[in-house]
Parts: C-alpha cells; sequence; structure tokens
C-alpha cells in the first residue's frame, strides 16, 4: 500500500514538472526582480527610463549606423579643415620667409660671420690668417659684384629713358592727333 | 580763389575689414603743401570722409602735411561705387572690391579682394619677364623696398633691382608692340584693296621688340619713321589710317598706365590670414594691427589683371562644442550597445 502511495506522488510530481506555470508580464517581472536585487549606488528607475528614451536609437540598426556615420563625418572635416588651414599658414609663413630671407637676411651666418670678421680685424688685431679657399670665394663674390655693376652702369641710362621716351611719343601723338 | 598743390609724395590706403562685410577706409597722403588738389587724389575722397590735416618737421626742419581721411563702408560695393565715381588722379583705373564670407561649420572664411582691371586687351604675363623674386620685389610697396635698399643685403637688392630696370623695359616695350599689332591686325583684315598675310606679320613682332627696345632711346627716335623703316613705305601708305588708328587705340588703351599714380594699399581681416597675394610682414607698420600690403603702379595692372586678395578665418567654437558634445553622445550609445551585447546581459 505504502508502495502503491508512493507511485502516486510521483505520478503527480510527474505531471506537475511537465506544465510549466505560466507567468504574467514576464519583463516587468524581471526588471522588478533585477531593482529589487540591485546593489546600492546602482542606477534608478527614472535614470532608467531616461537612458532608454536618449539612447533608443541604439537599438535600430539604420539609426546607430547613421548616427556613427555623422559623427565620422564631424570628425573627419574637423580634421581636414584643420590640416587644410595649417597647410596654407605653412605656406603663407614660406611666403613671409622667403621673402625676408630673399631681401634682408639670405645669409644670416654671412652676417654673423662679418661681424665677428670686424671685430677680430679691427678691434683685437692688426692682421688676420684667412684659409686660401676663404679668400678665392672672396675674391670670386667681389668679381661677379665688380662685373654686375659695370653692367649696370652701361644699362642704366638706355633702361631708365626708355619709360620717359615712350611716354614722351605717346603725348606728341596724342597732341598732333587733337590739332 | 584758392590754390592747391598736386604734389603728394606718398599716398597709403588701409582696409580694415570687420566680419559683418564692412570696410573702415583710412587714407594717409603725405606732401610738402598744406592744400592738396582733389583731383591729384590717388583714390576716391570727398567732403563725406571724415578729414583731418597734420604735420610733421622731419630732421632737416622740412614740414611734411599729412592728410588723413577716414570713411566706414557698409559693403566692398560701395567702395566700387567710389572707384566708378572717382573724378581723382587715377580715374582711368577701372577698380573694383569684393568681400566673401563662408561659413565652414568649424570655421568661417573671409575673402577681401580689390581688382584693378588690366589697361591693355593682350595677354602678356609678368611672369614670363620676371622671375619670382623679381615680381615680388616689384610689387613691394615702396617705402618696404627702400628699407631693403638700405638693410644689411642692400647690394644684393640693388643688383636686383637693377635687373628689373632692365627687364621692365623689355617688357613694356614687348606689351605695346603686341597691343599694336593685335589692333593692326584687326583693322588691317577689312582692307580688301590690300589684302595682308596676317601670320607673316604677326611672326615678325619679336623683331619688332628687339628693335624698338634698342632704338627708342637712341637721340631723335621718332616711332613713324621707325613704323616706315620697318614696314615699307609701300605698306605704310597702303594701310596709313589702319596704322595711325592702331597708334591711336593703344595709346588710349595704356592712358590708364601712363596716368597712374602709384599708392600703397594695405588689408587688415578678421582673425588669422590664412593666404595672400600681398607682402606679408612680421612687424606691423599700422597701429591698427598686422595689414596685407600692396603697391599699386601702373605695370603690374598693364596686361593682366592685378588682383590684391586676402583670405583669413575665425574659429566657430560653439560649432567646436556641439560636434564634441554630438560625437561623445554617439560615443556612449555606441558603448552602452556594446555592453549590452555581452553575455549575461538581458537585452536581446
Amino acid at each position: 500500500m505504502k508502495m502503491k502511495r508512493d507511485e502516486k506522488y510521483q505520478e503527480v510530481l510527474r505531471l506537475l514538472k511537465k506544465h510549466e506555470p505560466q507567468l504574467n508580464n514576464k519583463k516587468g517581472l524581471t526588471e522588478e526582480i533585477m531593482y529589487s536585487i540591485r546593489r546600492p549606488g546602482e542606477i534608478t528607475k527614472s535614470a532608467n527610463r531616461i537612458q532608454t528614451c536618449l539612447f533608443a536609437w541604439v537599438g535600430n540598426y539604420w539609426l546607430r549606423g547613421s548616427m556613427a556615420i555623422i559623427a565620422a563625418v564631424f570628425i573627419g572635416m574637423f580634421v581636414f579643415q584643420q590640416a587644410t588651414i595649417a597647410k596654407r599658414l605653412e605656406n603663407i609663413e614660406k611666403q613671409l620667409v622667403r621673402s625676408k630671407n630673399s631681401f634682408t637676411q639670405a645669409d644670416q651666418d654671412l652676417g654673423t660671420m662679418q661681424k665677428a670678421i670686424l671685430k677680430m680685424v679691427a678691434l683685437e688685431k692688426d692682421s688676420i690668417t684667412v684659409s686660401r679657399s676663404d679668400l678665392e670665394a672672396f675674391m670670386t663674390s667681389y668679381l661677379e659684384l665688380q662685373k654686375s655693376n659695370e653692367n649696370f652702369k652701361k644699362n642704366s641710362v638706355i633702361n631708365k629713358s626708355l619709360h620717359k621716351n615712350l611716354r614722351k611719343q605717346a603725348e606728341r601723338n596724342t597732341s598732333t592727333d587733337e590739332s | 580763389m584758392v590754390l592747391f598743390s598736386s604734389c603728394i609724395d606718398e599716398t597709403t590706403v588701409l582696409n580694415i575689414v570687420h566680419e559683418d562685410g564692412s570696410i573702415t577706409r583710412k587714407v594717409t597722403m603725405k606732401g610738402e603743401d598744406k592744400k592738396i588738389d582733389p583731383e591729384s587724389y590717388r583714390v576716391p575722397l570727398d567732403s563725406s570722409w571724415l578729414i583731418t590735416n597734420t604735420f610733421e618737421v622731419g630732421e632737416k626742419n622740412d614740414t611734411t602735411w599729412i592728410l588723413t581721411a577716414e570713411k566706414t563702408f557698409a559693403s566692398a560695393d560701395e567702395i566700387t561705387q567710389e572707384y566708378l565715381h572717382d573724378k581723382g588722379a587715377n580715374k582711368s583705373m577701372k577698380r573694383s572690391a569684393n568681400f566673401d564670407k563662408s561659413f565652414r561649420w568649424f570655421t568661417t572664411v573671409f575673402r577681401y579682394t580689390e581688382t584693378i582691371e588690366k589697361a591693355l586687351t593682350v595677354d602678356l604675363p609678368l611672369a614670363d619677364f620676371f622671375t619670382e623674386e623679381e615680381l615680388s620685389y616689384l610689387s613691394m610697396p615702396q617705402r618696404i623696398q627702400e628699407e631693403l635698399e638700405r638693410g644689411a643685403d642692400s647690394t644684393r637688392v640693388k643688383i636686383l633691382a637693377d635687373s628689373l630696370d632692365d627687364e621692365l623695359g623689355k617688357y613694356l616695350v614687348a606689351s605695346f608692340v603686341k597691343q599694336w599689332m593685335e589692333i593692326f591686325s584687326e583693322q588691317a583684315k577689312s582692307n580688301p584693296a590690300h589684302p595682308l598675310d596676317l601670320d607673316a606679320f604677326r611672326a615678325r613682332e619679336s623683331e619688332f621688340v628687339s628693335d624698338l627696345y634698342v632704338e627708342a632711346d637712341l637721340e631723335g627716335f621718332n616711332i613713324d619713321t621707325f613704323i616706315v623703316n620697318k614696314l615699307g613705305k609701300e605698306f605704310v601708305s597702303a594701310f596709313g589710317p589702319e596704322i595711325d588708328s592702331s597708334t591711336s587705340m593703344t595709346e588710349t588703351l595704356a592712358e590708364s598706365f601712363f596716368s597712374a599714380n602709384e599708392y600703397d594699399l594695405g588689408i587688415i581681416m578678421p582673425g588669422k590670414i590664412i593666404a595672400t597675394s600681398g607682402y606679408a610682414r612680421t612687424d606691423s607698420l599700422f597701429d591698427e594691427g598686422e595689414a596685407i600690403l600692396w603697391k599699386v603702379d601702373g605695370t603690374l595692372f598693364l596686361t593682366q589683371d592685378y588682383e590684391m586678395w586676402t583670405e583669413s578665418r575665425i574659429n566657430n567654437y560653439w560649432t567646436w562644442i556641439l560636434s564634441a558634445l554630438f560625437i561623445l553622445f554617439v560615443i556612449i550609445g555606441l558603448t552602452i550597445r556594446s555592453k549590452s551585447k555581452q553575455p549575461g546581459s538581458n537585452s536581446k
């Protein structure tokens, strides 16, 4: 008899296990449990709702992708603009430097050398010793300058009066036409 | 009757460009006499300007009178209108001003341009005659040239200036010959009685240029005699009216070049300058700020438009903040997404 009772109990347990209980509002239940067992300091329900509202787009594949692309475009645009501006500033600095270097400080070292030589020659010693190569370079530069100066003297009359002559001709012809 | 002087030693025009497109223009004229004839003004000035007269005494006790004029224009178009109605010394110059502002989200770029249209109709780039260094020196304001000629590199600068003189003569002759030949070719085409081989005629351009360059400097030079010698008496008698007309038209076209009175132009822009066609110095010549400088001279707009332009930019920091917030928002969203996808999370 005891054996039959045990069999009945086993049958009842088997039937109970077969049919699981139906839960209503699973999600809500999950949230309630999670909320109940949360550690102290975790976000409150309202904060969670705000987060869910603000970042609802994260769940949508197309929205997520579009936002990521827009953010990448902003970054790319910023980098491109700054790089372009940096390049243009570099060009304008080169333009300034080139103008300065071309005309005023073409050889900063030369200016310093000149000062050093003057100091050695004029202030400290009666004579100095220079290397043959330096002297040759100096003589070459001097001869080039001398030649340029001679060309300048030769052409100065022709070139400076050319403009004047052309202008005179134009005025003469204008006055002839008017008369 | 008030007597005016037409002797102006130096004219400087400074344009201070503001972000809204308005321009404050300051003109400074220096001369030996207190009263200056308005017809000798290099840029348009009238009674609507705020004009003051001062003087300075030099080292040799010589007095230099300084006329300073200031006016604010609502836009660059107003400056262009003033140029159109100019009755001063440079009235034959075709000048215009233009201002552009473009919003590029992270920056706003400003561009100010003053353009002088070329005097002749032919195209002859200055770069064909001058090196980059020579062009740079040529367009430099005179005060800067004078500083360089007194500076540490004065010998080199003087040699450069002399080579510039040589090339300038060749350039002027080439320009006038080319212009004359173009006008003559057009006119000779419509002379059916005397057909002309225009290609053969134009091929002689370099010959005319080199001969004129040499002969123009000789004593007793006469352009009519030169033309007869080069083209022959028969040619001259056949195309006499065309030759005279071409010469006259060339002179008329070159009027703005011959009558051009030199002045310096400076531009101060809002924000940081990022590009310009002018001369930039590290130390400013003006109290108002760092200006880009140009020289306005007839040579510079004889055969090509002379464009004096400057670009500057300012940062739009509010867009930087907005963009950074947006990028941060996206990064946070993607981070939340990646965390919720990790094992053990409740997300689907």
